[in-house]
């Protein structure tokens, strides 16, 4: 009975934790239509805050930013990423008197790697900021990009990192056995099958450095004021019906690029790009 | 074996595989502890062993996955130790057959063919060729994961077979095979391996699959060979009492040599009995005589010559045969297998004897 009287909770707990957690986000997107001038409050149904916002200079500058930042840092990180996970996870060094220290040093580098997921993110960017300005960067959007590479980096380096932990070691062996070179090898088998795990790394950095607010805080310049930033000095001047328009645009792509990120990193029973074609 | 310095000359008769005291460590004491074999060409080579006694390590290195510590691969009389895998023109079918799960069956068997660079036309006709070899006939597109684990075995051998190496190694290739399946699979293996003339070193822990499909066996024991030579050659002489018990069904019993004529006739002294047996022993010597179970001969009526006295203890159906223990004067203990009952009832005596011709002695100890 008890056990029967606790599943009977279980859907009504589910409901409330989603309620409580989606509720906001549900209401921004719902007031962003709203034709009031007031936001939170219910009117009609209009597309124009989304018109309007296409309109506005500074958003699109913002918004601008946003992508260019988010662009290049991918550009640094995921290839930075994805080459560390594939050199740490390459073979253990043969003499068997250097594996111990091997591993030493390897468990080392991946701790170092993966340690601004873990930190604060205020104090990454303080640091960051500090580090930036002792060097004499100008604060601008390469400080931004190095920036958020930096907490991109350990998002690609683990999920590419898993995805080769899970991948058959034989399968390179068997491409050298057939005469591939190792770096054949590593072309045509390695890569085809790591492939959606460096996709599913770069989406997820993109949504990791498209929402950022805190980090970019630190290193932004004047001239570089990322969407999330904008979006924040706007709030000062309270709730408009434009940042609830702007919210549900954000909302939108990172939803959807983290879904894409998921779904390709479910994509493990095809090991890679489905190859559908005929020619030998 | 030894050959290596009269091989400096011209040798018509060149080994296709040549290993001298091959050597192997990962760091944990000696996976191989000197292996030294040769393959003709065409022929079947099984490596018959215990797990962990290091046949998939012996395959590793002859197709240049692993570096050996010490020892040298000749193939066709050319050292391959220092070469890598791509360069050496063996080809292997992994344990677990390592189809690549992103190109479908044919892209799988063409893999190879595309590297060295052939026409298009011609990769084609050798993958269509190569499909009918391992009758999977219209299965070039599926994929691997739409495979049963027969078809995916199939795919692996055809993949490694269409490069047409002189060497083809196969590590348990049949290995997750149901029984029916697995005898079907060694027909059709055989039956590629005699058309296309490829020389096969092939690793199975399966006596029977060893001795059905194989021109020679090397026992492996430990990091080592324990005893090369034809299936009959083992099975009728073998060598130490590891490969006597590896390879059919055999009594050992422990013996001393105290008559020993020229000819190789022995006459042994176990356990209060004296048995007859053949080898090379002296006299003093311990040994164990190897009497196969189905040569064990048992009867109610004492016949000429040797029989020892023993009492049928139990008979068990061991399916389409029937398996019996004796309890011989002096203590000892025989298992006899036989189409039928030995003739007596359970709890009956009756007399033991066996040809001494067929029951070769063995080392006592075998060398650790
Ligand atoms: N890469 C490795 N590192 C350390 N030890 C290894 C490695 N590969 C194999 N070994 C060890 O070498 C020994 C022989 O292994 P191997 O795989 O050659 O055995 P096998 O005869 O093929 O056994 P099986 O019949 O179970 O496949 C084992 O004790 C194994 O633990
Ligand atoms: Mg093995």
């Amino acid at each position: 009975m008890r056990g029967r009287g606790r599943s009977a909770w279980r859907p009504v707990i589910l409901t409330a934790v989603l309620v409580f957690l989606y509720l906001p986000l549900a209401l921004v997107a719902l007031y962003s239509f709203s034709e009031s001038k007031v936001a939170g409050v219910m009117k009609g149904f209009t597309w124009d805050w989304y018109a309007k916002l296409t309109r506005d200079g500074a958003m699109g500058q913002a918004l601008r930013t946003s992508l260019r930042v988010a662009g290049l840092s991918c550009l640094v990180s995921v290839p930075l990423a994805t080459l560390g996970a594939i050199g740490l996870a390459a073979r253990q060094s043969r003499k068997a008197r250097f594996a111990k220290l091997a591993g030493g040093v390897r468990g080392l580098v991946e701790g170092v790697t993966v340690l601004p997921v873990m930190l604060p993110e205020v104090v990454l960017g303080m640091s960051l900021m500090a580090a930036f300005s002792m060097a004499g960067a100008r604060f601008g959007i390469w400080t931004l990009v190095t920036a958020h590479t930096t907490f991109c980096v350990p998002y690609v380096y683990l999920i590419v990192k898993s995805r080769l932990a899970g991948l058959d070691p034989q399968l390179t062996e068997a491409a050298r056995d057939l005469g591939a070179g190792p770096a054949r090898a590593f072309w045509d088998v390695t890569l085809p099958l790591i492939l959606p795990a460096i996709f599913s790394g770069t989406l997820l950095a993109v949504a990791m450095s498209f929402d950022d607010v805190i980090i970019s805080m630190f290193v932004n310049g004047a001239q570089s004021t990322t969407l999330p930033l904008k979006i924040y000095s706007s709030l000062r001047a309270g709730v408009t019906p434009e940042i609830n328009a702007l919210c549900t645009i954000i909302l939108g792509v990172v939803c959807l690029a983290v879904a894409l990120s998921q779904l390709l990193r479910n994509d493990k029973k095809r090991g890679g790009k489905p190859d559908e074609t005929d020619n030998v | 074996m030894g050959s290596g310095l009269l091989r400096e000359g011209w040798d018509a008769a060149i080994p296709l595989l040549e290993l001298f005291d091959i050597r192997k460590d990962f760091g944990e004491g000696d996976v191989l502890r000197g292996v030294s074999l040769t393959v003709e060409p065409g022929e079947f080579l099984t490596l018959l062993g215990p797990s962990g006694c290091g046949k998939t390590t012996l395959l590793r290195v002859i197709a240049g996955l692993e570096t050996p510590e010490a020892g040298r691969v000749l193939l066709e009389g050319r050292d391959i130790t220092a070469l890598p895998p791509e360069k050496r023109g063996v080809n292997t079918v992994f344990q677990n057959y390592a189809l690549f799960p992103h190109m479908n069956v044919q892209r799988n068997i063409a893999y190879g063919l595309r590297l060295r660079g052939e026409k298009r036309a011609a990769i084609r006709e050798q993958v269509e060729r190569m499909l009918r070899l391992v009758r999977l006939e219209g299965y070039g597109r599926r994929m691997p994961s739409q495979l049963s684990g027969g078809q995916r075995q199939r795919v692996a051998i055809a993949r490694a077979v269409a490069l047409k190496p002189a060497l083809l190694l196969l590590d348990e290739p049949l290995g997750a095979l149901d029984l029916q399946l697995r005898r079907a699979m060694q027909l059709e293996l055989k039956r590629i391996q005699k058309d296309l003339g490829v020389a096969f070193v092939y690793v199975t822990h399966d006596q029977e699959e060893a001795i059905n499909m194989s021109d020679r066996i090397a026992v492996m024991r430990a990091g080592r060979v324990e005893q090369l030579g034809t299936p009959e050659e083992i099975y009728e002489r073998p060598a130490t009492r590891f490969a006597a018990r590896f390879i059919g069904q055999t009594n050992l019993i422990p013996a001393e040599v105290v008559e020993a004529s020229g000819h190789g006739e022995l006459t042994l002294r176990a356990a209060g009995v004296t048995v007859p047996a053949c080898g090379g022993a002296a006299v003093g010597d311990k040994v164990s005589v190897c009497v196969r179970m189905e040569r064990v001969r048992c009867g109610a009526a004492r016949p000429d010559g040797f029989a020892l006295r023993a009492r049928l203890a139990e008979t068990r159906y061991a399916g389409g045969f029937l398996r019996s223990t004796l309890e011989v004067e002096g203590g000892l203990t025989l298992e006899a297998i036989g189409q039928d009952a030995l003739g007596s009832r359970v709890g009956e005596e009756c007399f033991v004897w066996w040809d001494p011709a067929l029951a070769p002695v063995v080392p006592a100890e075998d060398a650790a």
